[in-house]
């Protein structure tokens, strides 16, 4: 998914508007017992089109594959008028279960919503794309329902489950597959170990047109039932100039693209590539540059990396400063 | 020396009623990054870890700007090995000035690390036995890795075998390493009886390095470092792969804490989602307590959060971990 500048700088107006909107408004989705006295899956489906129709809201004669949705599409761009989900509304797009009374407390960044063993977090930046957090604590339900049968199978299902939410298909870069555990044993006798499973977590990085974004991520762990016990998604739309801008610099970022040589010293060059960087959920106002991204391996065969522009400067913008240090 | 069990019983009450009162409040937090590693220290060179300090920075700039302060922090070469080395257990180590120092909550290190001699990714197995067999001859103790499903071998007690952080400054006075079994302690506070000292206090000890644990020996190798100390995060790190350089690990960790996640379940879930290509291959992502019984180390993995916290009331007798592996 992506949009234009002009989107771009709605999003901006829209965050300002952020603090004195109301997360509770669902005027979009109409009332919320007209919302939920409607089936489950349509309920879900409705979410999906009203969440996407956000997101594409000033693309307008965009082919996107997504049924329009008319003229709600075009006025939630508009400052003021963008929208939080519910608590409700965010458990039923991402499937989330929130369990015991639930409580919610929100900023101008971001709406948590608290259940007795789950917490999620929508992020408000902006309101039109997915960013979200989610985990479960040990003691909750879908933490006792069993895990997929392998690693390869919990893929699969990650897969059906991001394409359920409207994650395109066709912007999801490399399958990280993890397996976890906890284990535990005194300290008088070490050999003698306790283990649980913990199932799988499977996370894709993002590629858009080629275009590697290494600041989007969308990462779920699925229980046996489908169920996702801990999420989280930064897959913000793409601006298209920004797009472009990365497009270009691939022309001129070639295989024998090389980093100066006084910044690459004698690490070993692994490949330079043009990706975007953006900024995270919840830093405001969202920065977005294509940048070239080279990869270097320490003489300790550590992984390593820097970005740069075309003409070999150094990037530092997503970078954290240094703050004010102790003196020895 | 060792306190009578009605001694360990009462802090043991005390424990729990700090942890049921627990409230949110302002925290100490403490650094040390090293990004230059070449011949004079202070330079990029071969081994420069470009984002180390920039992974640092965005942890501690993250926990400041909610209200928490950022003290003992140090970059490059004003970072030195004796730092990190236990005062009371190592002539001139500083642990105690520098990384483990009263009233800190946790303590982050981004920089090199070293896995020493640790012996992994030998032949298949799926037992103990199975390891000893084929490879006990060697004088080494040999374990099957369940993640991995080979077999592990290093030899207990021997400082070659043990994992360092690595600095690089001419005011480094033990070779520019500090060892995390032999070297290393954390979190005396003033009435901790089983530690070395009472000039600690560090809760919570972040190595964001190469193979700060190593599968399948993480009791054998990382239990002597709870001396009061709640929990370690790290990696154990294969022969396929490393912990990878990330600019953005330390601000996404922070952020979870500061949503109230668990510390290991901050942890782990930052590098399993949030920054998951510099957490794979070859990686596993590990959360480990050390404290008196199953009981209180599986409490802090399952519950503990940066804020709401109690001191370990009794010695490190069982040690419970949590992690993700790719």
């Amino acid at each position: 998914m992506r949009r234009d500048a002009g989107d771009r700088a709605s999003a901006r107006g829209g965050t300002a508007a952020v603090s004195g909107a109301s997360w509770g408004n669902t005027a979009r989705f109409g009332r919320h017992d007209e919302v939920y006295t409607l089936s489950p899956v349509r309920n879900i489906m409705r979410e999906i089109l009203a969440m996407t129709a956000l997101s594409l809201g000033a693309l307008q004669g965009c082919n996107t594959g997504i049924p329009d949705v008319g003229t709600e599409a075009g006025s939630a761009s508009e400052a003021g008028s963008t929208t939080a989900l519910n608590h409700e509304t965010t458990v039923g797009v991402y499937r989330f279960p929130l369990s015991g009374e639930v409580k919610e407390t929100s900023d101008s960044i971001v709406r948590r919503s608290v259940g007795q063993s789950e917490t999620i977090i929508q992020y408000a930046r902006p309101y039109t794309v997915r960013s979200v957090v989610a985990w479960s604590n040990a003691s909750a339900p879908q933490m006792l329902s069993g895990w997929p049968a392998d690693k390869s199978a919990h893929e699969q299902m990650a897969r059906s489950y991001f394409a359920s939410i409207g994650i395109p298909s066709n912007e999801l870069g490399a399958a990280y597959n993890l397996v976890g555990k906890s284990s535990g044993a005194a300290v008088a006798t070490p050999a003698e170990v306790t283990e649980v499973e913990l199932g799988y977590t499977t996370t894709f990085v993002r590629v858009v047109d080629g275009v590697p974004i290494p600041d989007s991520h969308a990462g779920v762990q699925l229980n046996a039932a489908n169920t996702p016990v801990a999420l989280s998604i930064s897959w913000p739309d793409v601006p298209t100039d920004v797009l472009a801008a990365a497009q270009q610099m691939k022309v001129t970022v070639g295989p024998l693209w090389r980093l100066p040589a006084n910044i690459q010293r004698r690490l070993t060059h692994v490949k330079s590539e043009v990706v975007i960087r953006h900024t995270a959920p919840d830093q405001l106002p969202e920065r977005w540059r294509a940048v070239v991204r080279t990869s270097l391996t320490t003489s300790g065969q550590r992984r390593t990396h820097v970005d740069t522009d075309l003409s070999g400067a150094v990037v530092v913008e997503f970078d954290a400063p240094r703050p004010s240090e102790s003196v020895k | 020396m060792r306190t009578a069990p009605r001694r360990v019983l009462a802090t043991a009450i005390v424990f729990i009623a700090v942890v049921a009162g627990g409230e949110a409040s302002a925290s100490n937090v403490a650094y040390e990054c090293v990004r230059y590693y070449d011949a004079s220290c202070g330079q990029d060179g071969s081994n420069s870890l470009f984002n180390a300090c920039t992974n640092a920075y965005g942890f501690a700039n993250k926990l400041s700007a909610a209200g928490h302060t950022v003290v003992h922090s140090y970059s490059n070469t004003a970072v030195y090995d004796s730092d990190s080395i236990e005062s009371d257990l190592i002539s001139g180590g500083h642990d105690s000035q520098y990384t483990d120092v009263t009233g800190t909550a946790i303590e982050y290190y981004s920089m090199h690390g070293s896995c020493g001699n640790y012996d992994h990714n030998l032949g298949s197995c799926t037992t103990d036995s199975q390891c000893q067999a084929a490879y006990g001859s060697s004088g080494l103790t040999y374990r099957c890795d369940t993640i991995s499903h080979t077999c592990s071998g290093y030899i207990p007690g021997n400082a070659s075998y043990d994992r360092q952080i690595l600095t690089c400054s001419q005011g480094d006075t033990f070779g520019g390493g500090a060892n995390i079994t032999s070297q290393m302690r954390f979190g005396e506070y003033s009435t901790y009886p089983y530690g070395y000292g009472h000039n600690g206090d560090a809760n919570f000890v972040v190595f964001d390095t190469s193979c700060p644990f190593a599968l399948p020996f993480l009791v054998e190798m990382n239990s002597q470092i709870f001396t009061g100390l709640h929990m370690e995060l790290g990696f154990s790190t294969a022969s396929s792969g490393d912990t990878g350089d990330s600019a953005v690990r330390g601000t996404k960790f922070a952020t979870r804490l500061l949503n109230n996640q668990t510390v290991a379940g901050a942890w782990l879930d930052t590098s399993r989602l949030d920054d998951v290509a510099d957490s794979c291959p070859g990686l596993c992502t590990i959360a480990m307590s050390c404290d008196y019984g199953s009981y209180y180390a599986t409490w802090r993995i399952n519950n503990e959060t940066f804020t709401n916290t109690g001191d370990p009331a009794g010695p490190a007798t069982y040690c419970w971990a949590t992690y993700w592996c790719c």
